[in-house]
């Protein structure tokens, strides 16, 4: 019985899923060249290659843009990815399994004992993630379920395979006999879910003001912005994204934000969605829709910090504006 | 002293040279609409009044203090307001906080936008062709505002609907 599902499991199972794993990337690697490619025939001459290009090896080096802001934060997120790769992937055990299998792939594998570190790393990193998001405030008022879920997904294959390489006491005896099983099955889980894992932009809606600072820097036009008649949507392609923190850096609320997602319906999804919308302010000369409404809200209390009398300024639109304060201005210089 | 462009409402006959000029200088396109100066017409009993509208170099100017990135300065040769393109991110905080409604974020360029008095020699003054475009010392301006509020010329435009 025993057998038959480690049969299962690291037999067919694991190279059906390999394969699908190799689809997957193809489809998605497709998908985003397709959006490039609709993009930049329908964008004028605001989409720039060489800086798309220049951010996309950005994000893969470790001098993200974020650096000089967060640098231990990126310096050790670099760090835990790349240990994550590196790891499984030139783990001779791994390979041995390649060198079997009737494509007879082989890559000289890494010494065990430096296997051994880079998984001890992702685990220890793994713990300083978790722990990140349950003691800073900030950061767990922003968790979902999803954000510990995703952690464990990515931690349990490290905890037992690291377990089965050293034969070590588990805490159940099913455990310590099944513990090969688990180490296959949570990397079958992991392989499943990097097929659906996206990193996104978010908008905290609170905080966005719908300035659409965000769009104007985005290197590839994943975000745009619409107005209707009445508000202004912002909204975000997912296959167009590259994850290079150009919103983030930007944002002037710190509302912009990167994050994990897992999602099936992002994987189909070609189109753009809405982010956020907000609504725009009414003119109080004309009535006209002017500018969003957050915004000039935003506007008015920092003016009134400073201690002057705002409304007057951000209420109008920008034509009424010339006519009534030139007229306020002059009566108020003659004064 | 810095020096401003005065306008004159009285000469304005709003022919909109100066939207052209400056919308050819700065952006190389014949439109209006990406202009730093621009003229207002209203309606008053079918009477159409014009007024030309740029910045007025606020001593103490909203948009520099409600700039997130502090890209709104001062020019060191004119002491014109300039805004700096590579600190700008096109949020749009300027133009909701300034009280004439003179910077605005150009769509084409990503950035915001203000008049420069381009650079000590502005176009909008060379071609006004009634004279109601002045470039004069920051002085001189404040004897005209004084001039301009004692007639109260536009309280009578106050209370007007804008044709749009």
């Amino acid at each position: 019985m025993v057998d038959t599902i480690l049969y299962f499991i690291e037999g067919p199972i694991m190279e059906t899923l390999l394969y699908v794993f190799g689809f997957a990337v193809l489809i998605r690697c497709l998908c985003f060249a397709a959006s490039v490619l609709v993009t930049s025939l329908r964008a004028t001459e605001r989409l720039q290659v060489d800086d798309i290009l220049r951010t996309f090896v950005g994000a893969l080096a470790p001098l993200h843009r974020l650096f000089a802001a967060r640098p231990i934060y990126v310096t050790v997120r670099y760090v835990f990815h790349v240990c994550m790769v590196v790891t499984p992937v030139w783990y001779y055990g791994h390979i041995s399994y390649f060198e079997m299998s009737d494509l007879e792939w082989y890559w000289p594998p890494l010494p065990d004992g430096v296997v051994d570190r880079l998984t001890l790393t992702v685990l220890f990193l793994a713990l300083f993630f978790l722990f990140r998001r349950l003691m800073l405030d900030e950061v767990r008022r922003d968790s979902s379920p999803q954000d510990f879920i995703l952690l464990t997904v990515t931690a349990a294959p490290y905890l037992t395979g690291y377990y089965v390489t050293h034969s070590l006491p588990a805490p159940l005896s099913f455990l310590e006999n099944h513990m090969l099983d688990l180490h296959i099955i949570s990397g079958e889980v992991m392989i499943v879910s990097v097929i659906f894992l996206f990193c996104t932009t978010r908008l905290a809606r609170k905080k966005c003001v719908g300035c659409t600072a965000c769009v104007e820097q985005c290197p590839t036009g994943t975000l745009t912005f619409q107005d209707t008649s009445d508000a202004r949507t912002i909204r975000y392609a997912n296959y167009l994204c590259i994850c290079c923190a150009s919103c983030m850096e930007t944002c002037p609320e710190q509302a912009a934000s990167l994050r994990h997602e897992l999602s099936i319906r992002k994987f189909f999804n070609l189109f753009r969605y809405a982010l956020n919308t907000v609504a725009f302010s009414r003119c109080r000369n004309c009535g006209a829709l002017y500018a969003p409404e957050p915004q000039v809200l935003k506007i008015d209390r920092l003016l009134e910090a400073r201690g002057i009398a705002s409304s007057e300024h951000a209420g109008y639109c920008s034509r009424c504006k010339k006519i009534v304060h030139s007229s306020v201005g002059a009566q108020s210089a003659a004064g | 002293m810095s020096k401003v462009i005065i306008i004159n409402t009285e000469k304005c006959t709003g022919c909109r040279m100066c939207e052209v000029s400056c919308a050819l200088k700065h952006s190389h396109e014949c439109n209006p609409e990406r202009s730093r100066i621009r003229v207002v017409i209203t309606e008053v009993d079918g009477r159409a009044t014009f007024v030309a509208s740029t910045c007025m170099q606020c001593e103490t100017a909203m948009c520099e203090l409600v700039c997130p990135t502090g890209a709104v300065g001062r020019s060191y040769t004119t002491g014109a307001r300039i805004i700096a393109p590579d600190k700008c991110i096109a949020c749009g905080s300027c133009s909701v906080a300034c009280p004439f409604g003179a910077c605005f974020v150009d769509r084409k360029i990503g950035r915001s936008v203000v008049c420069d008095q381009c650079g000590g020699d502005p176009v909008c003054v060379a071609v006004c062709p009634t004279g109601a475009l002045r470039y004069a010392e920051a002085d001189e301006a404040n004897i005209h505002l004084r001039r301009a509020g004692s007639r109260s010329t536009s309280a009578a435009m106050l209370n007007v609907r804008p044709r749009r």
